[in-house]
């Protein structure tokens, strides 16, 4: 832990900021940060007004910053005097500016992922002397629910997790108990080599077993027990028309605290009419997290 | 030098259509020359805009090369690999090519670090492990089958200042991309090559210069050049067509007309002119060559016209120039045209040639005592009765005054003396008395036959003839005499060929004359004596004298010729001074002279010798009395001139009173017979008397004859104012100098 978070330091004092000081409210800006790994990660950074939140979003599984529904989030609420930060990780590719594809190597795991997270939300915080909320869409829920539950002493004003769905064996994957079991073999007698397996929405996603697994650890159960577990306060909230989720099991959430809010007729995307349902969700959380 | 020879018209037209077709043929040569050029400048441009469509292609393969390259340099999962590649052969066997970022056509590819090590775990074959920094620009590099282009591209870092993160290598096949990728319009693509030679690589940039393409057919092109071609092909056969047209109607409109009528010219001058050009096919088809043809035949009308006017003219002419006007038979000049002609004529035969004279007898006295008019009646009827003897095709002609002859072909010795007596008979049956005429007229033939083919003998015919007319006319002869050799002894000393010959070169070439003067003494003071000119011919050392000169002279007609000629001589001598000035000189005159026209002429060159003497010319009482019209005329010219006219011989004819009267003489030379009369007892009276009528009518006398010393004396008693004679002197050349009786005459012009 220390180790990691020497990194963190070291990593923070070569944080690259593109001429942040000179970024005037409500525009975008790139903000570039070495992780850990030595690859360096980019965001697009919205300095905000001062007495608003600062927002941190978090794009789904593969995906970048630039993925629209983060995209259109982003700028809507960086528009509404929001400081907002939507990096993107890495993945185990430096500066990673495309969403990288299944079958693409995939080396990086979750603990890597969770590691970027912290760094950004570190640096938003450091950034804004605020407790960023911070917005996961889809798999980023995922990932930000892993920061949470392992970042004991973390900085988050309040989670939002939208279409939020979980790794491992499920209604809406294809992750499969079998593959996992092939990755635990290959760990077993020492192979690490890649492979095919299928994660999430990828049928041949191309990983090592640990890797792999890394995700795959990060069912249903877990991600419950993650959400009964997690500290900050969380809001969820899912389209009712989103194929992708277990809408039901978002449902079940509310057992554990969780705010859910379901947007009628909304797909995973909250694409055409829904963005601004999604967009005053969430505006209304984060009133709601100004007014307290 | 070979003589030049006008060429024909037919030439012309060869000419003209060979030059024709010639410049047909250099056109089409000129033609298929520029279709060739332009074919080459086609395929020339069709080339290069070939090698411009390649550049194209070219530079489009290397582009999108590029763009491969710096796609797949700035993959983000090609820097994953530099950042990671412990997966790097996993990934290039199982995703590079699957990702959709390289093309089919890359064969290999290699990532390289920043250093240009090729990172591990990357089978390779032909790309380096290592790379040369920089890297080198796009290559062509030889493949197995076909060149391959090799492009190194730098791994840009994510910030542009950073240096590159590495490179990436891509060889690819790009043949494929240039003959499918790109529409070609000059090229054939799947023609499209490279031959690198022996270079492993070279740059892409080059690849043009390696190119080998084959060019599209050009559809347009070719269809031009057949379109020209087939233009040029037809424009050819038509201006063939045309041109052997034209020469055809050239031959048929110019050439055949003028041929036909050159032909027909030749023609002309071949035959007799009566050919006419005629119609083919009706009018000649251009205007001018039936001008020609009409005008050449209007032309020959007319001159067939001419021609038979003349004929008939010449025809007139011929007869008039060849028949006597007054008898209707043929005249001399026929005769001798005639006798020209008879040694060809007759030596194509071997049948005898009868030649026969026929005179008149005493036809002088005929015309004399009944006039001229009677006298051409005579000649007409004895003309007329002798012609109607000739058999068929034989022509009688008048020769002289009252003579005949006539040439029989095919007539022996007997039927030469049948035809005699025949004519004879004729003659006697013919009644003159209805002229006036009361005596009988007779008339004398001498005959001569020769064989045809014997040349010599035919020459002699007509002096053969003389002979027996010369035997024919002496007293108790036969009237009709046939020449035999016997005959020709007799007369030899008169006729021989010798003093034909000489008295023939004499007249003709001048030659043998030589002039012997006899003195003429004068017998009183008031008289001064002269010289008479007689004539002498030498030939061969012979002297031919008067005696045997003048009747060949008589016989051939050669008077007016041997009186021109001794006029010659004399006048040389009066020039060479032979006879000196004072001394007067007598000239004999034929009858035929005296009453020529050119007398005066010729005797002008005698007019200054007038001037220092007497000049007489002497003329016998016959030659006047002939045509005693025209010799008056001629003699009073002479007379006015200064020259004398003396009557020669008087007393030797018929000694006419009347005529002497009219004469235009100044002196009467009396005839020897008279002078011998004077020693005749009752003959002497008459002859004083007439000397003494002669005398007082005021004509010089003069006594010819004079030999001896009582004849002088005799003349001088009867006043005879000249006396002439062996006695007083012979006749001699002037070589021999003067008489003596003329030496103190000289100098003195007295007559």
């Amino acid at each position: 832990m220390s180790g990691w978070f020497l990194r963190s330091a070291a990593a923070i004092t070569t944080v690259i900021l593109l001429s942040l000081n000179t970024v005037a409210t409500g525009k975008e800006a790139s903000v570039i940060l070495e992780m850990p790994t030595g690859d360096s990660a980019e965001a697009a950074y919205w300095a905000g007004e001062p007495d608003m939140p600062a927002v941190l979003i978090q794009h789904g599984f593969l995906q970048t910053h630039h993925f629209p529904t983060v995209r259109r989030l982003a700028l809507a609420l960086a528009d509404s005097g929001f400081t907002v930060l939507t990096p993107t990780l890495t993945l185990g590719i430096d500066r990673r500016t495309a969403s990288l594809p299944c079958e693409a190597v995939h080396t990086h795991t979750m603990e890597q992922t969770r590691q970027e997270i912290a760094l950004w939300v570190d640096w938003l915080h450091t950034r804004t002397g605020q407790e960023p909320v911070v917005i996961g869409h889809s798999a980023g829920s995922i990932n930000l629910l892993a920061y949470l539950t392992d970042s004991a002493r973390h900085t988050v004003a309040h989670a939002i997790f939208i279409s939020v769905t979980y790794f491992g064996h499920g209604e809406a994957a294809f992750d499969s108990p079998e593959h996992a079991a092939r990755a635990h073999a290959a760990l077993a007698r020492g192979d690490i080599g890649l492979a095919e397996y299928a994660l999430d929405f990828c049928r041949q996603y191309v990983t090592t077993p640990a890797a792999y697994l890394s995700y795959y650890d990060w069912d249903k159960q877990r991600t419950d027990r993650a959400f009964q577990s997690s500290s900050a306060p969380s809001t969820l909230i899912a389209g009712s028309a989103d194929a992708r989720i277990d809408l039901e099991w978002i449902k079940t959430l509310r057992r554990h605290g969780v705010e859910v809010h379901i947007v009628d007729g909304a797909n995973h995307f909250f694409d055409q009419f829904h963005e601004f349902d999604l967009l005053d969700e969430i505006e209304q959380v984060l009133q709601e997290d100004l007014t307290q | 030098m070979i003589p030049w020879r006008t060429p024909s018209i037919t030439l012309y037209a060869l000419l003209l259509a060979a030059v024709a077709l010639v410049t047909l043929a250099s056109f089409g040569l000129y033609t298929w020359h520029k279709v060739d050029q332009l074919r080459d400048e086609v395929y020339v441009s069709g080339y290069e805009a070939a090698r411009q469509e390649l550049a194209n292609a070219l530079g489009h393969v290397r582009k999108d090369a590029a763009l491969q390259a710096s796609r797949f340099a700035r993959w983000e999962e090609v820097r994953q690999q530099l950042g990671t590649p412990h997966y790097y052969g996993y990934w290039k066997n199982h995703r590079m090519h699957q990702a959709g970022i390289l093309a089919d056509r890359v064969l290999d590819t290699q990532i390289y670090d920043h250093q240009g090590v090729a990172l591990p775990d990357s089978p390779t074959v032909s790309l380096p492990a290592r790379l040369e920094l920089p890297p080198p620009a796009p290559r062509a590099v030889q493949g197995d089958a076909e060149p391959l282009l090799l492009i190194i591209e730098p791994i840009p870092a994510p910030d542009a200042a950073e240096p590159p993160r590495g490179y990436v290598a891509l060889q690819s096949r790009f043949l494929d991309a240039l003959r499918e990728g790109h529409v070609y319009h000059y090229i054939d693509p799947e023609s499209i090559r490279f031959d690198l030679g022996e270079q492993e690589t070279i740059l892409a940039g080059e690849l043009l210069r390696h190119a080998q393409f084959d060019l599209r057919p050009n559809p347009l092109a070719d269809q031009v050049e057949a379109l020209l071609w087939g233009a040029v092909i037809n424009l050819g056969g038509i201006l063939g067509l045309i041109t052997l047209i034209l020469f055809a109607t050239l031959v048929y409109l110019i050439v055949r007309p003028l041929r036909a009528i050159a032909g027909h010219i030749d023609r002309l001058r071949e035959s007799a002119g009566s050919l006419v050009l005629e119609r083919a096919g009706g009018l000649l088809p251009i205007a001018e060559t039936e001008k020609i043809r009409a005008s050449l035949n209007s032309y020959q009308a007319r001159l067939q016209d001419v021609h038979s006017s003349l004929e008939a003219k010449n025809r007139e002419f011929w007869r008039i120039a060849h028949h006597d006007a007054l008898t209707g038979v043929r005249n001399r000049r026929a005769f001798d045209e005639y006798w020209d002609t008879l040694p060809r004529l007759a030596a194509r035969h071997t049948y005898p040639v009868c030649f026969a004279l026929f005179d008149i007898n005493h036809f002088k006295a005929i015309n004399d005592s009944y006039g001229h008019q009677t006298g051409d009646a005579v000649l007409q009827s004895v003309a007329r009765s002798i012609d109607e003897v000739m058999r068929e095709g034989e022509h009688l002609f008048r020769i002289g005054g009252d003579e005949f002859a006539a040439i029989l072909l095919d007539c022996d010795e007997s039927g030469a003396q049948r035809l005699g007596e025949r004519c004879q008979e004729r003659i006697r049956a013919t009644d003159f008395t209805q002229y006036g005429v009361r005596e009988p007229i007779k008339i004398s033939i001498g005959l001569a036959v020769a064989p045809g083919n014997d040349a010599p003998a035919m020459l002699a015919l007509q002096w053969q003839a003389d002979v027996a007319m010369y035997k024919a006319k002496r007293p108790g002869s036969s009237p009709v005499v046939l020449f035999t050799p016997e005959l020709e002894k007799d007369t030899q000393s008169l006729y021989s060929n010798w003093i034909n010959n000489a008295v023939y070169e004499a007249i003709t070439r001048g030659t043998g004359i030589r002039m012997a003067y006899q003195p003429v003494v004068a017998l009183n003071e008031h008289h001064s004596s002269y010289v008479e000119a007689l004539l002498r011919i030498e030939h061969q050392g012979e002297i031919i004298g008067p005696a045997d000169i003048f009747p060949v002279v008589e016989a051939r007609h050669l008077e007016v010729d041997l009186d021109r000629a001794v006029l010659t001589r004399i006048l040389g001598d009066l020039r060479a001074s032979l006879i000196p000035p004072g001394v007067g000189i007598s000239i004999n005159l034929s009858g035929p002279t005296i009453v020529n026209a050119g007398l005066t002429q010729w005797l002008e060159a005698f007019v200054p010798f007038l001037q220092d003497r007497p000049i007489i010319l002497e003329v016998t009482e016959t030659a006047l009395i002939t045509e005693i019209g025209l010799a008056t005329e001629n003699l009073q010219r002479l007379r006015q001139q200064g020259f004398l006219v003396a009557l020669d011989d008087f007393g030797s004819g018929y000694s006419s009173i009347r005529y002497l009267a009219s004469m235009p003489v100044d002196t009467v030379k009396f005839d020897i017979s008279l002078i011998r009369s004077l020693d005749v007892p009752d003959q002497h009276h008459i002859v004083e008397g007439l000397v003494q009528m002669i005398r007082d009518v005021g004509y010089t006398t003069v006594a010819e004859g004079i030999e001896t010393a009582e004849q002088l004396s005799r003349v001088c008693a009867l006043k005879f104012d000249f006396a002439q004679g062996y006695h007083l002197g012979h006749p001699a050349p002037v070589s021999q100098g003067l008489p003596p009786v003329l030496q103190a005459h000289a100098g003195i012009s007295r007559m």
